[in-house]
């Protein structure tokens, strides 16, 4: 039930950001290196959390999102793919949205197991420069199924998105 | 619809007998084990030459703990957390030993410890006629106890004269049956081995009862005999195989106490004043022991033992409390007693035989709520903790109850009582004034802030600060000096009675009122336990016949399990859902510290460290399995079917606790040290091969 609403409420943003004028015309692709906590299932995790977006459109972009979660003796990683929206603006605060679906690997004390990862979320970027913005947010919410067991959590990251390319 | 509803529910039926049927439950005597049991769900037959080996092999740490002999020169292996104390007391002279490690090299250098005693279960023998034999018609409930509690000194008397065996009579099923058990005794104990305390309790309070775990809280000491390595006949093979999954493993240990068979106001009394109040004193006594420890380096190691011991109270009582605070397992042990009430309410034979034993256990729990606080700290020196008030108060009440006969003694003073008070009374352990000061006065400031209006803690006090008064006592004591107890002790009466030793002298001024409150206990709640508590047994008797197993008591017991991994709940360190794997690895213990920056209390010491390339990372070192243990297990082997070592528990994961009350294997693990890692670990991390080739069989050490 709560991945349909939240997959709901990604499609209203979707037809939202979709049905507004383009402002300006954005970057091609941008690479996001940044911090990243969750907490899952109770439990908090610390780690890092990296994403490479390509921008077909101003406004529509496919991302590919990679994150490492830790706290002894349990390590997360995700990589997850999926489109990625936003208001194409070459300054001030941008947000986005997107939803991101793959792969999760969960180890514990040395023995893991890979399942599904989902992300889905969105965040604020305020562009510094041209190449450079800051990502202030991005919070998501964590789905996985590993070896039977659903996990559901928060995402929150931060950090700078390197812009290439103008469009 | 209807089918279907019909069908779903003979489905949900037959799962449940399926759980039924996992379900691993027991605390066996081994002289009814589950013999069915077993051979019905693993096809194994426990017969009695097993038994019998398993039984002779195992050990009783009398401070508390388990272990078992592993080589036939008396080599003998528990939990480093067991061997503690002894550990600690040999840390003198500026040798630190539970930071260092220890290891005797030869026999010789193998380090006597000043108190220990070994206890080898012999033989087990039914005593209940004989002490039921002495209740007669027409005596009151207090009178019963004090007939019976005389009965059992004497049967103990006569088995010591007998057989010059440790003989003790144990009460099972609340009072329904009297067992004698009979010890070979070992008091020359020693030193052989022992890790690092960073190695022994990694990941400190954080990981306690959790699992993962990575922890090598293993020791070994050795028995000795006319100062000659013990010849045994009996010892558990080392098992350099280990374990896998769903593999049949048996625990043989000594489970301190569990209250399975309580009734209801027993739960309750527990839940809402006995666990409260231990909850609180705990914690304020680890808040006063962590400062007292931050005062020097010299503090934080003298105090480490008693904090540690503190912390793990505070967590397992915690975990205790949640099973009462938990409206299921209550639901579930209130419809239990429900059911015997209403069997007996509507059998009037069964109503004359019995009367109604819930109301009179009811009114004694009522009676212990009332006395509560002047029993624990008065009568169980809450207000007066430390060695030297204990060693005290030994003291006083030795020299009165020794004079008088046998059977009216209290029984720590009875005489197959006096060899094992003896040893501690003349330990030459050493004793901390400062610790001794800083516990004294603590406990001495709790009592008075718990009773403001007793007179006799205002008597105590006079004046005086419990801060000053502690510091005037422990100063001005000279029971710290062994001669002075011994000749205190052998001087009797007289010698105690003209002591002007200040804590003799506080031990004597309390002593009366202290003996008042304990009399009540034991005529108003403990005899009435005894003997209603005995009835409540045999009504579960009667409905459910020899498949109930006495609640634990600090005696050998056989428990049974199987090696298995489980699911986080959400109650441990790993988020809920996660498939926990049954074993870790020594490379795992490597990862988990650098994970944490090798910061204690996650830091491996320098032994690991350096071993790192010799060692083989995959050697699995802790495991989960099922069997069901509790307090007191520590410590306890864990036996494969042909009788050898695979592991020793150290510890439960936190959602074993509620066993103490209910036990549950969907979730709940025992965890032991695998036999693989402690021999990985003794000859690739610490250099000491002989002691693995003693393991082994292969030599006998020199």
């Amino acid at each position: 039930m709560r991945r349909i609403i939240l997959l709901g409420l990604w499609c209203g943003a979707v037809l939202l950001i979709g049905g507004l004028p383009a402002a300006a015309q954005g970057s091609k692709a941008e690479v996001f290196l940044g911090g990243s906590f969750t907490r899952t299932e109770g439990t908090n995790f610390g780690g890092w959390n990296t994403s490479f977006t390509g921008n077909m459109l101003p406004w529509l972009g496919v991302t590919a999102d990679f994150s490492g979660h830790y706290n002894s003796p349990v390590d997360i990683h995700t990589y997850t793919f999926g489109p990625r929206l936003a208001f194409p603006q070459d300054t001030g605060v941008v947000p986005f949205t997107q939803a991101t679906f793959g792969a999760a690997r969960l180890k514990v004390g040395g023995f893991s197991d890979t399942g599904f990862g989902a992300y889905i979320g969105g965040g604020l970027d305020w562009i510094a420069r041209d190449y450079l913005a800051v990502r202030l947010m991005q919070i998501d919410a964590q789905l996985m199924r590993i070896s039977g067991s659903n996990f559901s959590g928060t995402r929150l990251s931060f950090g700078v998105v390197f812009r290439l390319g103008r469009r | 619809m209807r089918r279907w509803i019909l069908m779903s529910g003979a489905l949900l039926c037959l799962a449940g007998m399926a759980g039924m049927a996992m379900a691993e439950e027991g605390m066996w005597l081994f002289n009814v084990p589950p013999t069915a049991a077993v051979q019905s769900k693993y096809g194994f037959r426990l017969t009695q030459p097993w038994l019998d080996h398993v039984r002779l092999s195992s050990v009783r740490f009398n401070n508390g703990g388990s272990g078992s002999f592993v080589s036939p020169d008396g080599l003998t292996f528990t939990n480093h957390h067991v061997g503690a104390t002894c550990i600690h007391q040999l840390s003198t002279g500026g040798k630190d030993y539970m930071k260092a490690g220890f290891y005797a090299r030869t026999q010789a250098e193998e380090a006597k410890c000043p108190d220990l005693e070994l206890n080898v279960l012999q033989d087990i023998e039914d005593v209940t006629a004989k002490v039921n034999a002495v209740v007669k018609p027409g005596m009151s409930v207090a009178d019963q106890g004090q007939a019976q509690r005389s009965a059992m000194s004497a049967v103990e008397q006569e088995c010591a004269t007998a057989t010059s065996l440790r003989c003790d009579v144990v009460t099972l099923y609340s009072g329904a049956m009297y067992h004698l058990y009979k010890y070979k005794k070992y008091t020359d104990v020693r030193l052989v081995f022992a890790p690092e305390y960073e190695s022994a309790f990694f990941g400190g309070d954080p990981d306690n009862f959790e699992f993962p775990r990575y922890d090598l809280d293993a020791a070994f000491f050795r028995v000795y005999e006319n100062d000659r390595p013990a010849r045994l006949n009996h010892f558990f093979k080392w098992s350099t195989a280990g374990v896998k999954e769903g593999d049949l493993v048996f625990v043989s240990g000594h489970p301190g106490s569990t209250g399975r068979l309580n009734t209801m106001s027993q739960l309750e009394f527990l839940r809402d004043t006995g666990y409260p109040w231990t909850l609180e004193s705990l914690a304020r006594r680890a808040a006063m022991l962590k400062k007292f420890a931050a005062t020097s380096e010299e503090n934080a190691r003298i105090a480490q033992e008693d904090l540690f011991s503190i912390e793990n109270s505070l967590k397992a009582i915690k975990g205790y409390q949640s099973g009462l605070l938990d409206s299921a397992v209550m639901a579930r042990k209130a419809s239990e007693e429900t059911r015997m009430r209403q069997a007996i309410a509507a059998d009037p034979q069964k109503r004359a035989e019995y009367g109604d034993p819930f109301a009179e256990i009811a009114k004694s729990m009522a009676i212990q709520k009332q006395i509560y606080l002047p029993l624990t700290y008065l009568e169980r020196r809450g207000g007066f903790r430390g060695d030297l008030p204990g060693i005290a108060r030994a003291l006083v009440r030795a020299a009165d109850e020794r004079a008088k006969p046998n059977g009216d003694r209290l029984r720590e003073y009875r005489d197959t009582a006096l060899p094992s008070l003896e040893q501690g009374l003349f330990s030459t352990a050493p004793i901390y004034k400062a610790l001794e000061t800083a516990l004294l006065e603590d406990s001495l400031a709790e009592m008075k802030e718990k009773m403001p209006q007793s007179a006799m803690v205002s008597r105590v006090l006079g004046d005086k600060s419990p801060a000053d008064l502690a510091q005037s006592l422990i100063a001005s004591t000279k029971l710290d000096d062994v001669a002075v107890r011994k000749q205190l002790y052998e001087g009797g009466q007289q010698a105690i009675r003209a002591s002007t030793d200040p804590l003799i002298v506080l031990m004597r001024e309390i002593d009366a009122e202290s003996r008042a409150v304990r009399k009540q206990f034991d005529d108003e709640v403990d005899a009435v336990v005894r003997t209603h508590g005995g009835t409540v047994a045999k009504i579960r008797f009667a409905s459910e016949g020899t498949s109930i197993y006495p609640d634990a008591t600090f005696t050998l017991r056989l428990a049974y399990g199987a090696i298995r991994g489980f699911t986080e709940n959400g109650e441990g360190i790993v988020p809920r859902g996660t498939k926990v794997p049954f074993f870790t690895t020594i490379g795992g213990a490597y990862e988990h510290a650098a994970r944490h920056g090798n910061q204690p209390p996650w830091r491996l010491p320098e032994s690991w460290m350096k071993a790192k390339s010799k060692v083989n990372l995959n050697t699995p070192l802790n495991v989960v399995q099922t069997a069901d243990i509790i307090g007191g297990n520590s410590g306890s082997p864990v036996v494969n079917r042909a009788g050898e070592v695979v592991g020793i528990i150290f510890d439960g994961n936190i959602q074993s606790l509620p066993w103490n009350f209910v036990y549950d294997d969907v979730i709940g693990r025992a965890i032991h040290v695998d036999s693989r890692g402690i021999l990985e670990a003794v000859r690739n991390i610490y250099g000491a091969g002989p002691l693995a080739d003693e393991l082994l069989g292969r030599m006998a050490r020199r």
